[in-house]
């Protein structure tokens, strides 16, 4: 029996890495078609750009890396698809380098696809995208009075001024609704020095590995709903009736998450074996 | 000398700290006027401390590849991809030349699509494998924290899953609906917003106390290591 759990105890890794390999690759191929539930956290975000009217102007901020782009992409098509169902003018900004490009993709992405349904999206006039701009804590201190001057241009090099998208915006505090798609810390400097400041709304999508971080901001009422992970993404594309990159890729997490849970169990059963046959030996 | 190296900045840094503090509590002239100013300095300003990335990136390369240091290959490779990046990203987009700028269908943008997400997502998605084999490795029932942290884990993970609905589902409908309570998703949601919130809240209130405390410590100039002293 010792030899056994032993054996077990040091099961090669390539192993675990291979199991873990089909169980990423098989349900991609083969969908398992898995209920999703809706939590209340995701319809904190859904229900708030929903209520919106036509025409009210949300701010969708890009704040995540590329190495996030598979999980939080998602989340930043359900949420921009929602807006632009909803006639909703929608700006985009980027508070770090790396995510100004993610921006860039997604805004294409929709401007394209709804195109090809037959509505025509307006660049400066239904959305726009501003780009990265430095500054963090003070950026946003600064969109907060003064958005247009903070911005100056867009990510194509178009005079801020000159948008009509922009036009009755003064500073942040204009916009009806902020949704902070982010895989670090920053939605805690956009509640800092946006929703303390100057009062705006927001909602959270994040990694799931952040999630858990912030349901205290959203215990205090400074976030209206928080989108975690591929689950939450998953959550909203339910909502919004359509199956996207996040159920399909809740599949393989489902799949995952079951096989984790089968390794620590089994890893633990051999471990307690082994020492309750140590301990017999022991007392022999 | 002295003076200028070390008494100056301290009286900078005194006289900023305190006026921005009033200036956050008393938003009326002339404060609010040096708030404004302030931040748009500080955007300025960070937008030049990209600057002085590159030139110390530049810097810390070239002198692997001189003096032909051990890896000094992984230098000409960061020096070849820094320059075809910047200049593709740096020329201007325009309609009768789509390669150069930052829109999408530039060679900045397949760069970004292609090399630096694909790259990225490599490297961020090993973490799987690596989770998983040191869950299997690790993750044991040594002491009493462990199990708790253990048992948690458990639940969680898979209270954050369908398959982890469906099995509270076939729980509830075979044992008893006063069982609802145990359900996984019920207690992943209970442990989300319960006892993760009273520790990040512990976590966050002590950080805000150690940042005023450090705060106050470098405007009163007894904190002095952001000087380059002791």
């Amino acid at each position: 029996m010792i030899k056994f759990s032993d054996r077990l105890l040091k099961i090669d890794r390539r192993i675990i890495y291979s199991l873990l390999a089909i169980a990423i690759i098989i349900p991609i191929f083969f969908p398992l078609n898995l209920p999703v539930k809706i939590t209340d956290e995701v319809r904190g975000v859904y229900n708030e750009i929903d209520n919106l009217p036509p025409g009210s102007k949300v701010l969708v901020v890009y704040d995540y890396e590329p190495a996030s782009r598979p999980e939080v992409d998602p989340m930043a098509l359900a949420v921009m698809r929602h807006c632009v169902r909803k006639d909703l003018k929608v700006v985009g900004i980027s508070y770090l380098e790396l995510g100004r490009g993610n921006g860039e993709n997604i805004f294409n992405m929709i401007q394209s696809e709804f195109e090809e349904k037959g509505k025509h999206l307006v660049y400066g006039e239904d959305l726009a995208y501003m780009g990265f701009k430095p500054g963090r804590s003070a950026m946003i201190l600064n969109l907060g009075k003064d958005f247009k001057g903070t911005c100056v241009t867009d990510y194509r090099g178009n005079d801020a001024y000159s948008m009509p998208i922009l036009e009755d915006i003064e500073g942040l505090g204009d916009f009806e609704y902020l949704v902070c798609l982010h895989d670090d810390s920053s939605v805690s400097i956009w509640i800092l020095y946006g929703f303390e400041i100057v009062g705006i709304k927001i909602g959270a999508c994040c990694t799931a590995v952040m999630a858990p971080g912030i349901y205290a901001n959203l215990d205090a009422g400074q976030l209206t709903g928080i989108v975690g992970g591929l689950k939450g993404g998953s959550e909203y594309e339910k909502l919004l009736n359509y199956r996207g990159m996040a159920t399909s890729g809740m599949d393989s997490q489902t799949v995952i998450h079951i096989l984790i849970v089968i390794f620590i169990l089994i890893g633990n059963f051999s471990y307690l074996a082994k020492e309750h046959y140590l301990k017999k030996e022991q007392m022999r | 000398m002295s003076f200028f190296k070390r008494r100056l900045p301290l009286l900078i840094v005194l006289f900023t700290g305190i006026v921005m503090m009033i200036s956050y509590y008393v938003p009326h002239k002339p404060f609010s006027q040096f708030w404004d100013g302030a931040n748009k300095w500080y955007m300025l300003i960070a937008g030049f401390t990209m600057v002085l990335g590159v030139v110390s990136l530049v810097r810390n390369h070239y002198r692997k590849i001189r003096q032909g240091k051990q890896g000094f290959g992984y230098s000409i490779v960061m020096f070849i991809a820094m320059i075809v990046t910047a200049v593709f990203g740096v020329i201007p987009h325009s309609e009768s030349s789509p390669i150069w700028g930052n829109r999408s269908g530039s060679v900045f943008m397949w760069i970004f699509d292609y090399i630096n997400t694909a790259a990225a997502g490599t490297v961020y998605s090993l973490l799987a494998f690596y989770i998983a084999s040191a869950a299997y490795r690790a993750f044991r029932v040594r002491t009493l924290d462990a199990t708790i942290m253990l048992i948690t884990a458990l639940i969680v993970m898979i209270g954050r899953v369908p398959y982890g609905e469906m099995f509270s589902d076939f729980l509830t409908n075979s044992i008893g609906k006063g069982l609802v309570f145990l359900r996984l998703d019920n207690l992943t949601s209970f442990f989300l917003n319960y006892p993760v919130v009273a520790t990040r809240r512990a976590i966050t209130l002590g950080l805000g106390l150690a940042t005023i405390s450090t705060s106050l410590r470098v405007i009163l100039g007894i904190e002095k290591t952001y000087m380059g002293g002791d």
